[in-house]
């Protein structure tokens, strides 16, 4: 049906690739690049875990991460341990490969309170209950659900975050957690897998806006970063520790409990670009 | 007409984003030249911004790596949907207000209505994006993201934001023209070169 003069046309425009259609890929590489390190620490440091903390601790991860082959998002399992020996109480028990950590398709269970988010979501709830202008420690989110349900009872979170509640002497800002760059390139996006996806920002930083992409450009949609003008939007990622949620590099305006935590880039949703920090949004860290 | 440029990843798809997402940089170059050439002749249409927009695409597309859901075909869709925003921005940096009311209008499309060289013997690869930078914008997308980019018209209606039998009209008309610019009465290139002899 197709007019034969369009044969060469359609041939040319179909041709194999020359090479200067395929020059250029450096910058997209160093992105790439830039994003994982701001991801966890990688397949080196979970070695390490390995060793570090026996055979058991390695074939939960080695069992997770080969789990999670086809997924994906296997850097996640050290995303957040502390380094400094200190595990999450649940990691090696309970804890066995769980959908909510490990999946990249975002099903909206929040993070798992037991695995690497453990340390932010109870970073987030100490701030919160240390901050009774807020919402206090009722919430609805599925984050602290999920933390409350971990920890056994709303009583019990105390306990079961004492362990990642003190301070730490490595002062792991990384973490991988997305580092104080608060101008996210999307790294803190990457991140954010550690703890579920990117719905789960909404869950955990109740007062923060509930997507990041509406409050960028009316424009974009799915995985359009107009925010790449104001990357924070999607930086944030979910990630676990939400504690100055407003100020991108500087977490200074929260009475952040967590002085170690490499928040900044986290839980930021508020995108430079609008640089409001709501009053009413407090959600307080 | 599912012609497409490069190869498509086919049934390794998943596994190769997923790689990519994990930071795996092979994966990476393999999706990256599986739609740069693509992407770098669609982007053609909007004049010599090409390259600039192209690289502001995959700079875009590496940071919403992990938003991204869907099929080989959901991805492509989704890099030449962030391709035309990003030549709104390009558009707009230069001072040139790309006419758009809707973001899906094709007003960054550059077409070229009087081109002085015509049709050659051989076609090389930009001669012939050339050419269909001479067809109303629309048409002109709409080849393009057919066959260049190789979507089916339900992908090529999304990233337009038209309706399927919008594009489809497009297409026809599109190709048609092209025909016409290609073989001015019918006269094929084959022919058209032999007069010249």
């Amino acid at each position: 049906m197709r007019d034969p003069s369009l044969a060469p046309v359609i041939r040319a425009l179909t041709a194999e690739p020359t090479e200067r259609e395929l020059e250029g890929m450096a910058p997209a590489l160093a992105e790439l690049r830039a994003r994982g390190a701001h991801l966890s620490t990688g397949p080196r440091r979970r070695m390490m875990f390995a060793t570090a903390f026996g055979a058991k601790l390695g074939a939960t991860l080695g069992g997770v991460a080969a789990g999670l082959v086809g997924v994906g998002t296997v850097v996640l399992v050290s995303t957040h341990l502390p380094s400094g020996a200190q595990l999450p109480a649940g990691l090696d028990g309970p804890a066995q490969p769980r959908p909510a950590v490990v999946s990249s398709t975002a099903t909206d269970r929040g993070p798992d309170a037991n695995g690497p988010a453990k340390h932010g979501l109870c970073t987030a709830w100490r701030a919160r209950s240390n901050n009774p202008g807020s919402q206090g420690n009722a919430d609805g989110s599925v984050a602290f659900s999920n933390l409350v349900e971990a920890a056994g009872g709303a009583d019990k979170v105390a306990a079961f975050c004492a362990d990642v509640l003190k301070p730490r002497a490595s002062g792991n800002q990384g973490g991988g957690n997305g580092h104080g760059n608060g101008h996210g390139k999307a790294t803190g996006k990457a991140t954010g897998k550690a703890t579920g996806k990117a719905t789960d920002k909404a869950k955990k930083q109740p007062g923060d806006k509930p997507t990041d992409k509406p409050t960028d450009k009316p424009t974009d949609e799915q995985g359009d970063e107009r925010g790449d003008d104001t990357p924070t939007g999607t930086a944030t990622g979910t990630e676990t520790t939400p504690t100055s949620p407003k100020t991108p590099a500087t977490p200074t305006t929260t009475p952040t409990t967590t002085a170690t935590s490499p928040t900044a880039l986290t839980g930021t949703p508020v995108p430079q670009g609008s640089g409001t920090v709501e009053p009413g949004q407090t959600v307080g860290p | 007409m599912a012609v497409h440029t490069g190869a498509v990843i086919g049934a390794e798809f998943e596994t190769v984003l997923a790689g990519a997402r994990n930071g795996d940089e092979a994966a990476f170059a393999r999706l990256w030249r599986d739609l740069n050439p693509p992407l770098l002749r669609y982007l053609s249409l909007g004049g010599d911004t090409a390259d600039e927009v192209a690289a502001e695409t995959w700079l875009t597309v590496v940071r919403g790596l992990d938003t991204f859901t869907g099929d080989e075909l959901g991805w492509r869709a989704w890099v030449f949907t962030t391709a035309r925003r990003r030549t709104v921005d390009a558009a707009r940096r230069r001072g040139r207000e790309a006419g758009l009311s809707r973001k899906t209008a094709s007003g960054w499309v550059a077409t070229v209505r009087d081109c002085a060289d015509d049709v050659v013997d051989t076609l090389s690869t930009q001669e012939a994006v050339a050419l269909v930078r001479r067809l109303p914008p629309l048409q002109a997308e709409v080849v393009l993201l057919r066959v260049v980019a190789g979507l089916p018209v339900s992908e090529v209606a999304d990233v337009l934001g038209r309706t399927p039998g919008a594009v489809r009209v497009a297409a026809h008309r599109g190709l048609r023209a092209l025909a016409d610019l290609v073989a001015p009465g019918g006269v094929t290139l084959a022919e058209a070169a032999a007069f010249r002899e």
